[in-house]
């Protein structure tokens, strides 16, 4: 509905109006232009397509040395306006910051925009819906459904020091599902697959979850010892970084971190970089305008910085540009209307030495955790967690062998990091569900745990 | 700016190109305010309106949102031609039963409205809840109020000449404490409100503030659960929780007809004994209430298992046309930008006859699993995952000491045929849902329940 000039000329004509009106200290305009276009097939039919197009203003401004926040759709008109900031507001606490000067427009940032997913054609998706139909039409006992999601966001950051970033990017979520029928079951197993520009192939990612659900297929065997090494899945293995790590790697100033000055296993090596081409989060400039750039969070165990955005940083400190804008529970999970928080971008954990297949022939008996449920309740403080293992396999004499009933296990990541890791040389891409950033991530290998009868 | 002109011709524009199409131009006016201690941290305002529009045309059904009907146009036209190439694929996928045409308004004004509240007003009721917690709590604690008020109103026509205007006030406080000792965190959360306004904070009812308390000040001597099958009691909240994840989106049809439920197939059998039955309706006045959903449908209660047989799934127009049945009027959406699913409004397990003592006394040595804190459950088997936020031991039928949080896992179907008892009172607390990463409210209403040997760790 915006043409980028047009998106750039309300940007500023927002800001001169507050500018005038109001005698504010600092303004910061936020725009955001959001164009989405999702399909994709359940039971082999086609799912209802959906276009939406969203585009709305976040105001932060500073008055009486006081931060204040507020948002609105757009169109409006200034009389719209000027009743939105007429209405009482708490100031946001907040140390007093500038907002940055803005250098230039979208940096060279390979691989965020991709023009055949900012068409937005229902020819895209219906080619991706085929290559999946056409796999799975492969193996009769199989169902294979798809979501996708086809997404184009121009967003424009200008501010009082009278500059203005602005960035076009695309987005390509793909949901997978498969359906394995068998004799006396029906096993399901899904997959999700986030990228800024459309995959060559798609083949692999489908083939590993076809290969998932046709290993859960095996036969189930009762778990009798309860002393063996446990693989996890480089998803399960995020998940656990997500809700136990993350929130310790974030500067927040209203919430108790843990302690970890003691460290981590010196092959423990974590970095934060929004500027990889392809990966999920790789943007130009964070939602304040600050360009993204590559932090090394753990060197060798040992925790060096943590992420921050304008507001958690000193003034003269160094900036990781990982303010975002995040709204959960959306498939594009950035939006205009929330508050801007530190976020990762794109969290990538250095590999190990050995591949995924070369550890497994190594163990006489071990278990291989693919899935895992309960992390939600882990303890961030403490490092503690309680999870079950929901989709789980035996490996014997040196090859995944049967299957597992879910068993529940408890142990504590930080225990696990300090003493007992072992990171494979195979890595993945994954945008843990829910979750606004994504991991390149290896299978974790330890002994440290305690599963439960 | 009046919408309805607009509407008006923008309606009948699409009409003469598709066989049905409906309309929703929703404005929501959001407030969320932060506070730690006391003292307020964010105060964050949105205000946003657009247009929902979605249309049957060749057997596909379609949907666009857009802030302006301009936009909503253009993309319709475009979805009309995406419409021609799927009706090749696969013809006449969808229809919708037939619906009355309704003329409505239905709207809830709060009793006290927090729109022209002055800011001393809001501190006094953050500071008023703080300092009574304060007084009785007996160990140092963090306390986030976290104040949530929204204005939420639609405006829903379609072509067959239904026109339903509806306007709802929420208000909904959460309140945690934390407490943090020995390089250990312990956190419990608790909401409060539902469908209204200032009225249903507990700032004027205090002792509504006691469970809380006396939860706290028990955490920090919390021990760990042995892993093992207990008899438990489940309190309303986690209670309703899995009725909700684990038995009610088994019974929303489009689950059932996408291969997303264990019970597909299962419409007439026994699935709970017999004193099991479970009901949807959006008229109880919590924060799950409509009396239209989200496509014109006037709401009504649905008896889903009656008596311990499965009666009915929940629906909308098009799983009712594809199930020969008529719509249940669960088509929700909270938000114009979405195209509306099958959503539960309030599904509880009815009521029975048990007082909380005698469901003590039913489990007699035992759990007494309280409050959720999340959970999961596999659609295909059935199979489920709910952690709790705390627990407390059953001995010789009377409460004893406090557990930290709880796992319960288990498969649904043998969980309800160990159903033994159910509390003889409903308590209605704020709810939300998210599907298909869509949020919307509901309310969490349910009875207690007793439930034999069930897997605790």
């Amino acid at each position: 509905m915006y043409s980028d000039e047009e998106l750039k000329e309300q940007a500023i004509s927002i800001l001169s109006f507050l500018e005038k009106k109001y005698n504010y200290d600092q303004i910061e305009v936020f725009l955001q232009s959001l164009k989405q276009l999702q399909g994709g097939t359940e039971f082999k039919t086609p799912k209802t397509i959906q276009s939406s197009t969203k585009v709305g203003c976040a105001i932060r401004f500073f008055k009486d040395k006081n931060l204040y926040f507020t948002s609105f759709s757009l169109p409006r008109s200034f009389d719209d306006l000027e009743s939105i900031f007429k209405k009482n507001m708490f100031p946001i606490r907040s140390k007093h910051f500038h907002f940055p000067e803005i250098s230039g427009l979208q940096k060279e940032i390979k691989n965020i925009y991709d023009k055949q997913i900012s068409q937005k054609e229902y020819s895209t998706i219906l080619e991706l819906s085929n290559q999946i139909r056409e796999i799975g039409e492969e193996n009769k006992n199989l169902i294979l459904d798809s979501s996708i999601l086809l997404a184009e966001e121009r967003k424009i950051i200008a501010n009082t020091t009278h500059t203005l970033a602005f960035e076009r990017g695309t987005w390509l979520n793909l949901d997978f599902r498969a359906l394995y029928r068998t004799y006396d079951m029906i096993i399901s197993g899904e997959k999700h697959y986030s990228s800024r520009i459309l995959p060559k192939s798609i083949d692999s990612i489908v083939d590993s979850l076809i290969s998932e659900v046709i290993q859960r297929s095996k036969k189930s065997q009762k778990l009798h010892n309860l002393l063996l090494p446990v693989i996890f899945s480089p998803e399960s293995f995020s998940n656990l970084l997500s809700f136990i790590l993350i929130p310790n790697i974030i500067s927040n100033s209203n919430y108790v971190h843990a302690d970890l000055s003691e460290g981590f296993s010196t092959d423990f090596n974590l970095i934060d970089d929004g500027t990889v081409p392809g990966l999920p989060n790789s943007t130009a400039f964070d939602d304040e305008g600050i360009p993204q750039s590559k932090t090394i969070i753990f060197q060798n165990g040992e925790l060096k910085n943590k992420l921050n955005n304008i507001e958690e940083s000193d003034e003269n400190g160094v900036k990781t540009g990982n303010s975002f804008r995040i709204k959960k529970f959306e498939i594009f999970p950035r939006n205009y209307r929330t508050y801007p928080r530190v976020y990762p971008s794109n969290l990538i954990i250095e590999e190990g030495n050995k591949k995924f297949g070369n550890i497994v022939s190594e163990f006489d008996e071990a278990i291989y955790i693919n899935a895992i449920q309960g992390y939600m309740t882990a303890n961030y403080i403490s490092g503690d967690f309680a999870i079950s293992a929901i989709d789980s396999y035996l490996i014997e004499n040196g090859s995944i062998k049967s299957t597992l009933p879910s068993f529940n296990m408890r142990g504590n990541l930080f225990d696990i990091l300090r003493d007992d890791c072992t990171f494979t040389k195979d890595r993945k891409v994954i945008r843990p569900y829910n979750t606004p950033y994504s991991f390149v991530s290896p299978y974790l290998i330890t002994k440290s745990l305690e599963i439960l009868p | 700016m009046n919408p309805i002109l607009d509407i008006s011709s923008f309606m009948s524009k699409i009409s003469k190109q598709t066989k049905y199409l409906d309309l929703r131009y929703g404005n929501i006016e959001e407030r969320i305010i932060n506070s730690i201690n006391g003292s307020i941290i964010k105060d964050i305002k949105s205000s946003y309106s657009g247009y929902g529009v979605r249309f049957l045309s060749k057997g596909i059904i379609s949907f666009t949102s857009a802030p302006e009907l301009k936009t909503a146009y253009e993309d319709i036209n475009k979805l009309l031609k995406t419409s021609n190439i799927i009706a090749t694929w696969k013809r006449g996928v969808s229809q919708l039963c037939d619906a009355p045409v309704v003329q409505a308004t239905s709207t809830k004004t709060p009793k006290k409205d927090w729109e022209n509240l002055e800011e001393n007003e809001i501190k006094q009721i953050i500071s008023v809840i703080e300092e009574y917690i304060r007084e009785k709590l007996k160990v140092k604690v963090r306390i986030e109020i976290d104040l949530q008020f929204i204005k939420w109103s639609e405006l829903f026509k379609s072509s067959e000449g239904t026109s339903i205007f509806q306007s709802y006030p929420y208000t909904v406080m959460t309140l945690t404490g934390r407490l943090s000792e020995n390089g250990n965190q312990k956190i419990y959360y608790k909401n409060f409100g539902g469908l209204g306004g200032l009225e249903l904070l507990p700032y004027n009812n205090l002792e509504k503030l006691d469970e809380f308390i006396q939860i706290i000040n028990n955490l920090p001597n919390a021990k760990n659960i042995s892993t093992g099958n207990y008899n438990i009691v489940l309190n309303e909240d986690i209670a309703w929780i899995l009725t909700h994840e684990v038995l009610g989106h088994s019974l929303e049809a489009d689950n059932v007809l996408s291969g997303h439920s264990f019970y597909a197939g299962l419409q007439g059998m026994k699935i709970a004994p017999s004193y099991v039955s479970v009901i949807d309706d959006p008229y109880i006045e919590t924060i799950g209430y409509y009396e239209f959903d989200s496509e014109g449908m006037k709401g009504r209660g649905t008896l889903l298992v009656d008596d311990g047989i499965l009666t009915d799934f929940l629906h909308s127009r098009e799983t009712a046309a594809a199930m020969g049945v008529e719509s249940s009027a669960n088509y929700r959406s909270f938000s114009f930008e979405h195209l509306p699913q099958v959503r539960m409004s309030n599904t509880f397990i009815e009521p029975k006859d048990f007082s909380f003592e005698e469901l003590l006394e039913q489990v007699k040595n035992g759990i007494y699993i309280c409050d959720g804190f999340g959970g999961s459950s596999e659609p295909q088997t059935g199979d489920f995952n709910i952690n709790s936020q705390f627990a407390r031991e059953i001995k010789n039928g009377e409460l004893g000491d406090y557990f930290q949080g709880v796992q319960l896992t288990g498969k649904t179907s043998r969980s309800l045929s160990l159903i033994k008892g159910i509390g003889d009172r409903l308590l209605a607390q704020p709810g939300s849902c998210v599907k298909n990463n869509q949020r919307i409210f509901t309310g969490s209403v349910s009875p207690k329940i007793a439930i034999f040997d069930q897997r605790v760790s």
